[in-house]
């Protein structure tokens, strides 16, 4: 099959992706124990401009959704569409410039965001040429994919790759229309649009970036990954329908609960909360489907470790997407918003959802894009699954307990009206919470360590019996 | 066993299973909450509830002004005090102890916190009563009400102090 695979399909392509993945996914959560560091200990900004924590943050987030998710998405995308649509790449010569696009992409953030150079966009910082440069490479995937799916050779369009296209295109809207900015340097830019509505544009994209990219493109990732993996049919077909349909309509209206509280019109900040509660079951229907489809095989989950990746995440998937709608509503929004509860939230997506289901992905597709059965350590997966686990519930339990605490702390009065804390006090309260946060951290981080060894020896043997 | 529909894709099957009933529910009572939130709070229209969130503020406010008036300090001239080098020394020891790790030890703004207090420059206004003002309420760029900690009569000095510092309007 492995000799098969190799004439017939594109794998190479796949093989680059994943090996940067893994480097990226390295390269970005470092960044992120850096910063997590810097909260808990201010020295370790090295009193340096470049490493302070106000231009490292950025670096960390576009390093781990845009790097390491990025190349986890187009090395899934690559590998499944050709085998949902049993045909080749439309175009290998795409294929490799989305790759050095991507790459290209990448380098130039990592070397503009730590200079400074910035349009103060959240999840949308880098400057105009890299825009530029995202949307023409982003265009191309979109291009080589339809054309994929153009030519397939199966009837049916694979549900994984439905949510791939809403993926594709609504990332391109959201890209390019969060990005219309005037230039007045090469590293300088202003966005069109003013104030509040700056701000409702900036969110439209912010929440669907994590709607989109984080959400459609990983869900696609478990429709073809997670059935793959445990050998099982997928649970409901009919569910898989309706939970992409109001998947994708409901996620792009609630982008206003980002806003709640501020200059935004009060009709627009209930639109936002009213269609994040109706974003609950849509979620869950993505979540129902995975944890289904293993109904009755509960055993695999004992000695499969990369099955334990795909359910656990696919568990974070379901707790995170209850989270959001709760901290969405005004009156708990009250208490959240601006505190740690908010970065608690983001990560129990990003690492329990988002990177637990790559790296599930990936150690799927590492040992077949280099000709192996499977990876060099099961055992290693196995701790490294450990490590993630851990790792992240200790950030997040960190984080609730730091953020309530902050709410709380902020809104305390005493009886003759004053505030009963200086913001200096609650800092100083969330230190024991940020240290936890940063040995959370370097946990996950460390599992990412264990991979890239099982990673390179997985290559390497394989090289040995190519050999 | 439940009927799969007729497709194998890569191997990948899938069930025709209906979708749990349960979770269309769930769907159908959050469709049913957002409709009526969006009916009772600013939505479709103003909102039944009259709510806005400018009328929360302004409500929040009169509610406290209410509630603290009373609290407020009060009864102290501070005019009285300007004069009053006993009353100016005190307040420079009552400086020292609680305003100096913001201001400075001089109160020329030197730690990077709190500004100069001894130029001719008033950020919230440098009359006696002004000064008070912004000591027992605090500011918005991060400088806390003393009113609990101080007391009416030691922001009173400390003010006389503050404003005997050469720039006193």
């Amino acid at each position: 099959m492995s000799e098969e695979a190799v004439t017939k399909y594109n794998d190479a392509i796949v093989r680059k992706f994943c090996i940067m993945a893994v480097v990226w996914g390295i390269v970005g959560m470092l960044v992120g124990v850096l910063a997590a560091s810097q909260l808990a200990f201010p020295v370790m900004n090295l009193d340096m401009p470049s490493l302070s924590f106000g231009r490292i943050r950025p670096l960390h987030t576009n390093a781990v959704i845009f790097a390491f998710g990025g190349c986890v998405l187009f090395a899934a995308i690559y590998y499944s569409v050709q085998r949902t649509c049993r045909v080749r790449l439309f175009s290998d010569t795409i294929a490799s410039i989305t790759f050095w696009g991507w790459q290209l992409i990448i380098v130039l953030a990592a070397l503009t965001l730590p200079l400074g150079i910035t349009t103060g966009k959240e999840y949308a910082e880098l400057e105009w040429p890299i825009d530029i440069l995202i949307a023409v490479v982003w265009i191309l995937l979109g291009v080589n994919f339809f054309a994929t799916i153009w030519k397939r050779r199966e009837k049916h369009i694979y549900v994984g790759n439905w949510f791939f296209m809403a993926l594709i295109i609504a990332i391109t809207v959201l890209h390019v229309f969060n990005s219309l900015e005037l230039p007045v340097s090469l590293f300088k830019s202003y966005p069109i649009y003013a104030g509040v509505q700056d701000a409702m544009v900036q969110w439209w994209y912010g929440h669907n970036a994590v709607g989109f990219f984080l959400t459609a493109g990983f869900l696609g990732i478990m429709y073809y990954f997670l059935p793959k993996q445990a050998n099982l049919p997928i649970f409901s077909y009919r569910l898989s329908i309706l939970h992409f349909w109001t998947l994708i309509f409901i996620y792009v209206w609630a982008g206003p609960h980002h806003l709640l509280y501020t200059a935004l019109p009060d009709w627009t900040q209930t639109l936002g909360m009213t269609f994040s509660i109706m974003l609950i079951a849509p979620s869950w229907g993505g979540m129902v489907n995975g944890i289904m489809t293993l109904k009755g095989a509960w055993d695999k989950l004992r000695t499969d470790p990369i099955l334990k990746f795909m359910i656990v995440a696919v568990s974070f998937y379901g707790m995170s997407t209850f989270e959001g709608p709760m901290l969405a509503v005004r009156t708990v929004n009250a208490l959240s918003h601006y505190t740690d509860w908010t970065i608690g939230h983001v990560h129990s997506g990003a690492l329990g959802w988002v990177a637990m289901i790559s790296i599930g992905a990936l150690y799927y597709m590492i040992p077949r894009v280099f000709g192996r059965k499977e990876m060099f350590s099961s055992k290693l997966i196995n701790t490294h699954f450990w490590m993630s686990t851990i790792g992240v519930l200790i950030y997040i339990v960190a984080m609730w307990i730091s953020g309530v605490t902050q709410g709380l702390m902020w809104r305390a009065v005493n009886p003759d009206g004053s505030l009963t804390y200086t913001f200096a006090e609650s800092v100083a309260a969330m230190h024991p919470y940020y240290v936890m946060r940063l040995i959370g951290g370097l946990i996950f981080f460390g599992g990412m360590l264990v991979m890239a060894y099982n990673t390179i020896m997985t290559a390497k043997t394989a090289e040995r019996r190519l050999a | 066993m439940p009927k799969k529909i007729g497709h194998s894709i890569d191997g990948i099957e899938e069930y025709d299973n209906p979708i749990p009933r349960w979770l269309m529910w769930l769907f159908y009572l959050t469709i049913l909450i957002a409709v009526v939130y969006l009916i009772v709070y600013p939505g479709f229209w103003r909102g039944l509830s009259g709510w806005s969130s400018a009328k929360m503020y302004e409500e929040e406010v009169a509610r406290a002004e209410k509630r603290y008036a009373a609290l407020r300090p009060k009864g102290v001239d501070v005019y009285a005090l300007i004069n009053d080098q006993k009353a100016i020394e005190e307040g420079r020891q009552i400086f020292a102890r609680n305003c100096a790790p913001c201001h400075g030890a001089q109160a020329l703004g030197d730690t990077g916190i709190g500004p100069n207090l001894a130029d001719k420059e008033w950020i919230y206004g440098g009359k006696p009563d002004m000064i008070v003002k912004t000591i027992t309420e605090g500011t918005a760029n991060g400088m806390p009400s003393w009113a609990s900690q101080l007391g009416a009569a030691k922001i009173a000095k400390v003010a006389a102090f503050v404003h005997s510092l050469g720039g006193g309007e």
